[in-house]
């Protein structure tokens, strides 16, 4: 059977897929959070359809369909490697007033979700300057 | 030479021996069989097709035989090998064309790498494509079906087969499988159309194949452009209902409703995705074939002129 389609609903924060909380998640302060910085994977091919995208994952084949935050998060990463503060920022500048507030929620579901696809990666930890 | 234009004993040796080629388009197969009156079945269904003698390679050999053993005295059958090996349950000896139809179709589907396949119906018109994509039972043949038989070239009822080098649909022609009320509705809406026999209790109920026509088999080297992507389905409750789909969610019911996208990787999701760009999405619920005819009609020219 085809692995294809995996949404993350950004806009209404709700993600189609479950992801528990614990090992792998990012700790919303302290030290680990400072270091945790990602990076899209290499060689992924993104096809953009209006509001949707369609991601494959070079490694799995696997293909994801995507919503326009979710793909500009990701490229977002392609560009240079950003830490869950980048993220974040950039999550807020696309979500109404009203979640803003949940915005470290929503990137840290997402960029966990990624990971798990693997469609982002983590760098080794480092110490960051300005996250 | 024609197949319908073959000397009927000739045609009959040929399938015993050599075997009767064919071309498909973007496929050719070859058919041996010993089964009684076989020839007379393929002079209906492939008429039109060239008897290619002149092949020394094909994609595809099947051959039909006689089952063997005690049940031949009183249940007599008859078994499809894929090259060479049996792939399928044996059918009854009087019923052989599907499962010719279905083992060709699974030989192809599993072979043809080379190409995306997509599990859909294609026509053409303008040098442009209509996909028909749909699941078993949603009325997809009979719609394909209609089209050819109202002015739009047939390519497939059962692969759209994509060329991976720059999207463009090739013709991959074989006779239509029409199930059950499809055949009578097929029948009252083109009476001139070239309907093979019935066969009955096949585990699809009782199929009957509609003949290509002599126009949509010379041109079975003709690509097309995709243009239009159409998931039909047949609904009697509903006159006819066109909605729009997202690219995004067609490319990913047409990747699902894939023989072999899997398997190509990067390949299959370019060639997928320039499709997807190219056209324009609907989901057509019909009950009325006129109707819907009319409908795809007027959306493919919109699309050529735009």
């Amino acid at each position: 059977m085809l692995r294809l389609v995996r949404e993350t609903c950004l806009a209404t924060g709700q993600c189609t897929q479950v992801i528990e909380a614990g090992a792998g998640q990012i700790p919303r302060t302290g030290a680990a959070r400072v270091s945790a910085r990602f990076v899209s994977a290499d060689g992924i091919r993104i096809l953009q359809f209006g509001d949707d995208a369609i991601v494959f994952n070079p490694i799995s084949w696997d293909a994801h369909l995507l919503n326009a935050a979710a793909v500009e998060v990701l490229v977002l990463l392609a560009e240079v490697p950003r830490c869950i503060d980048d993220v974040v920022a950039f999550l807020s500048e696309t979500l109404l007033a009203a979640e803003q507030a949940d915005a470290f929620e929503h990137a840290q579901k997402l960029l966990h979700e990624f990971e798990l696809l693997g469609l982002v990666r983590r760098l080794k930890d480092e110490p960051l300057a300005g996250c | 030479m024609r197949v319908a234009d073959s000397d009927r004993v000739a045609l009959a040796d040929m399938l015993l021996g050599r075997g009767l080629g064919l071309d498909l388009g973007a496929a050719t197969i070859r058919i041996r069989s010993d089964v009684p009156d076989l020839e007379g079945l393929l002079q209906t269904l492939y008429g039109s097709y060239r008897v290619e003698d002149g092949l020394e390679l094909f994609d595809v050999t099947v051959k039909l035989r006689r089952a063997g053993g005690l049940r031949r005295l009183f249940r007599p059958q008859v078994e499809l090998l894929v090259d060479a090996a049996i792939e399928f349950e044996p059918f009854p000896l009087d019923t052989p064309v599907p499962l010719l139809e279905w083992g060709v179709n699974y030989a192809l589907a599993s072979r043809l790498c080379c190409y995306l396949l997509l599990h859909s119906g294609v026509v053409e018109r303008h040098g442009r494509t209509v996909l028909l994509p749909a699941m078993p039972g949603s009325g997809k043949s009979t719609l394909t079906a209609a089209l050819a038989l109202r002015g739009f070239r047939l390519l497939s009822d059962e692969f759209g087969v994509v060329r991976l080098s720059d999207s463009q649909l090739l013709p991959m022609l074989r006779p239509i499988a029409l199930k059950n009320e499809s055949i009578d509705v097929i029948a009252r809406f083109a009476p001139q159309a070239v309907i093979g026999p019935r066969c009955h209790k096949t585990h699809k109920g009782t199929v009957a194949h509609l003949a290509p026509q002599l126009a949509h088999v010379d041109a079975c080297h003709e690509t097309a452009a995709p243009a239009l992507i159409i998931f039909p389905r047949h609904d009697p409750s509903i006159a006819l209902e066109m909605e729009p789909v997202p690219r995004a969610r067609a490319f990913a019911r047409l990747a699902v409703n894939s023989f072999n996208y899997e398997i190509l990787g990067p390949d299959g999701f370019d060639a997928l995705g320039k499709v997807v760009q190219a056209s324009t999405c609907y989901q057509l619920r019909y009950r009325d074939l006129d109707r819907a005819v009319e409908a795809i009609t007027e959306l493919l020219d919109r699309a050529v002129q735009h």
